[in-house]
């Protein structure tokens, strides 16, 4: 009697640590109520007159958004979340034009100078007026940003001329500057920036949607901003939530399930069983980000131009793409994605063996001195080298891939510990890639080269607002980079979404900033 | 037994200091620089060195753990380094999922594997014995992640009964907790087997026999409580081997619980809750060890005077 007395007791115990585990804590009770995890409304619930409408989207992601701090991180998936919650000044539309969008209007005093006109009445989330202040302030909270602060290198000062209207003056004349002021400085309260709040414990914002809960590894839940300023972008699906899914196929299966209704990281391997479900759209657009592989002039065997020439002749590019995205994605040889302003092919080497051949013939190596490492921390990247790896054996140059994760890659990145590297680096134009990636001392200088024609260019780039003039100079930087072969393009990254085929109005662009405030159940 | 159970907390206090201490020697002498993580590819050496300083990593990676240790004691686990809250927030708001999962795993398991292990014990060589203890073979040696994976294709994509991940619901629960539980169940069964064909073919079972006991009391009131100290100490492990195994569950269900954080911040060198976690297994796996050795004194006598001396 008294064992099983304790049995129960035990077992009451248990029962109440799980219950007690799955109680809600005070601060759920203060929070609106989660919306459905699906877009499903009950019928019953809807009425008897109405049909039943969908007011919950439900977007499945691979990864958590790190902070929504405004101005710590330049990660994709945290700036597609803060896009949601807060504006910028200015952003880039569809075909990537600077169009207004927290700046009523903006425009050049001189070369150095551009006047803006904020919006009347807007309102952040804590209902105060967004003024000059605020922008003032929220743009040297991103000059002096270390993670971001690249993205305001231009700024000298900001003059407030009004509550509404203030002028930015940049150090020299700078093209970029209008394009960084749509990416990064998203516009939030000067007292709350001064006092060091800590949005991501509450964002205050002028986003179209606002943030009610955020279960940390597992969901973001938002609600539409029914007073967001611009009334056409109002958001037209009143729920949202964020549910981070570590997994490619869970995400998948999920998706064709119907527990989430859009997916924001498609796996490769994937695509062609979601484009063969007759529920679900699959949207694929190029994204201005390549995938290349950089040579590191300091080790020996990578300062022979020979050999840098050689392996990026001995390439098949179409293989290694195929294998890695499915064949989604476009293929390019130069240093330098093509489409964009002063993109060319001159001095790149395409595809052709028997030349590979003969560079190494040329190098004066072989054998042990042919024997390369090359590092990636991503899985596509890794399926492509895999198929690399054959190609540059044909050529006897011998290739070790080696696959980390990203603080190894990073550290090994900035150290200078590989002969070879893969990365992909995106950037609204070439000059702000070609400064990233080839200026002296640039973070992603892999190829740690100092070369002063190559900073002349891009200062000379820089300076010039005129697009022929800028597009000529970009063209004679990438063409000498190509040269000299700093790197060598792979494929061309691609914005892949897969979402229910009862949403409509999905809009991305090169940059990959969906908009998720646009889509609509139909 | 107060003394015993004292003792045993007690000893708790080196093995934290232990495994704190190899965790972040470890993790100071692996590749990857916690400050270029945080700030990312853009910082400049400049500010990837003032952060350095601002965060003490350029201090001695002694002086680094006695700081962490000195805070610890006082309750400050750090700050993690990604999400700048406190590390005790980031995993008091997550160590429940995992218990959950653990626990009903855990009673998932025992419910299951004790009666199987004790109905092939008795009925040696039936087809019962064969059948489970097959299967009980293919749950030891199935991968966890395979399993997982197995069960969403089977039970959400083709059957289209259980979700294939979340935590909404109590339904959300059966995948991951079936899916954790079976090379614990497996385990458990084999082992209860094993020690009940030890313990029933012992000289008081035929006498208890011989006195007309029916064959469940002999069963269950004399074998199985016989039988069940090596069941105990597998169990134990089982949900050692079950909170270990979270860190694959876990990221396969998209269920947001210790094992994921772990995976999380190692990958990004995120010290302080790396550490924090570590200590919140090594405590569990110390409390279930402790349980177990009280269990032992309260199923055997003998065992529970041994303690009391």
């Amino acid at each position: 009697m008294k064992r099983l007395v304790s049995l129960l007791l035990v077992s009451v115990m248990l029962m109440g640590a799980i219950v007690g585990c799955t109680a809600k804590t005070p601060a759920d009770d203060t929070q609106q109520s989660p919306p459905p995890a699906t877009g499903n409304v009950p019928a019953e619930s809807a009425g008897p007159a109405e049909p039943a409408k969908k007011d919950t989207l439900v977007v499945g992601i691979s990864v958590e958004p790190q902070t929504l701090n405004v101005a710590e991180v330049g990660l994709l998936y945290t700036d597609t979340v803060n896009r949601l919650l807060y504006d910028t000044l200015v952003r880039l539309d569809q075909d990537m034009n600077v169009v207004p969008q927290l700046a009523e209007s903006f425009e050049p005093l001189s070369d150095t100078e551009w006047k803006f006109v904020l919006r009347e009445g807007v309102k952040f989330s804590d209902g105060s007026v967004v003024t000059s202040e605020d922008a003032k302030a929220s743009i040297e909270l991103v000059a002096a940003s270390a993670a971001i602060g690249a993205y305001a290198g231009w700024l000298k000062e900001i003059k407030i001329i009004d509550e509404r209207t203030f002028i930015v003056v940049t150090k020299q004349p700078s093209e970029r500057m209008l394009a960084d002021l749509c990416t990064y400085s998203f516009i939030v309260p000067k007292k709350l920036i001064d006092s060091g709040y800590n949005f991501s414990e509450g964002p205050v914002g002028t986003g179209p949607y606002r943030l009610v809960e955020w279960k940390r590894g597992d969901r973001l839940i938002f609600v539409a901003n029914d007073e967001y300023f611009l009334e056409e972008d109002r958001a037209a699906i009143k729920n949202l939530i964020w549910r981070i899914m570590p997994e490619g196929i869970a995400r998948t299966i999920a998706l064709e399930n119907g527990e989430v209704d859009f997916l924001f990281d498609v796996q490769a391997s994937d695509l062609k069983q979601l484009e063969a479900n007759e529920n679900i759209e699959v949207y694929s657009t190029p994204y201005a980000s390549p995938f290349y592989i950089a040579f590191n002039l300091n080790k020996p065997g990578m300062d022979n131009l020979n050999v840098r020439k050689a392996i990026a002749a001995a390439i098949n590019r179409d293989n290694a793409t195929l294998l890695a995205t499915d064949g989604y994605s476009p293929t390019f040889y130069s240093c330098a994605i093509p489409g964009m302003l002063g993109s060319t092919n001159e001095n790149a080497e395409p595809y052709n063996v028997e030349k590979a051949k003969e560079y190494i013939a040329a190098s004066g190596l072989s054998g042990d001195q042919l024997k390369f490492t090359v590092i990636c921390k991503e899985e596509p990247f890794k399926i492509a080298l895999e198929s690399i790896q054959a190609d540059l054996l044909e050529i006897g140059v011998a290739l070790d891939v080696q696959m980390m994760d990203t603080a190894t890659y990073t550290a090994r990145g900035a150290e200078g510990s590989f002969d070879m590297i893969t990365g992909k680096y995106n950037a609204f134009d070439l000059l702000a890639y070609a400064e990233g990636a080839f200026k002296t001392g640039a973070a992603f200088n892999f190829n740690f080269i100092s070369d002063p024609y190559i900073d002349g260019l891009i200062e000379k780039g820089t300076g010039t607002i005129d697009n022929e003039a800028r597009g000529a100079i970009i063209e004679e930087l990438i063409s000498y980079c190509n040269g000299l072969a700093l790197r060598t393009g792979i494929y061309q990254l691609t914005t892949i979404r897969a979402f229910n085929k009862d949403l409509g109005g999905f809009t991305t662009n090169l940059n990959s900033y969906d908009r998720f405030n646009k889509l609509y159940w139909k | 037994m107060w003394k015993f159970v004292l003792k045993r907390l007690l000893a708790l206090i080196p093995v934290l200091f232990g495994v704190t201490l190899l965790v972040f020697l470890i993790l100071s002498f692996a590749p990857g620089d916690p400050a270029r993580t945080i700030l990312g590819a853009e910082a400049t050496e400049e500010q990837i060195n003032h952060l350095r300083e601002e965060m003490g990593l350029n201090d001695n990676v002694f002086v680094q753990y006695a700081r962490y240790i000195i805070k610890g004691v006082s309750g400050d686990l750090g700050t993690s380094y990604k999400t700048r809250l406190p590390v005790v927030t980031e995993i008091v708001s997550r160590f429940p999922y995992t218990l959950r999962l653990v626990v009903v795993g855990m009673i998932i398991a025992i419910i299951i594997a004790l009666p199987l292990g004790v109905i092939a014990g008795v009925k040696q060589n039936s087809l019962f014995d064969r059948l489970s203890m097959v299967l009980s073979l293919l749950g030891i040696s199935l991968p966890t992640f395979w399993v997982g994976l197995l069960c969403i294709l089977l039970f959400s994509v083709t059957l289209g009964w259980l979700p294939s991940g979340g935590n909404d619901s109590l339904k959300d629960m059966i995948l991951p907790t079936l899916t954790i539980s079976l090379c614990s169940l497996a385990g458990i069964a084999r082992t209860t087997r094993s020690s009940m064909l030890e313990v029933i073919r012992a000289d008081y079972i035929r006498t208890a026999r011989g006195k007309g006991i029916s064959q469940a009391k002999v069963v269950i009131r004399h074998a199985l409580q016989n039988a069940m100290i090596p069941t105990l100490t597998v169990a134990g492990l089982q949900i050692c081997n079950m909170i270990a195994g979270t860190v694959l569950v876990e990221n396969i269900f998209s269920w947001p619980g210790i094992g994921r954080l772990l995976v999380t911040s190692i990958q990004e060198r995120d010290i302080p809750l790396v550490l924090g976690c570590i200590i919140v297994f090594t405590i569990c796996f110390t409390i279930i060890n402790l349980v177990v050795d009280i269990l032992y004194g309260v199923i055997d006598p003998r065992i529970k005077a041994q303690y009391k001396k």
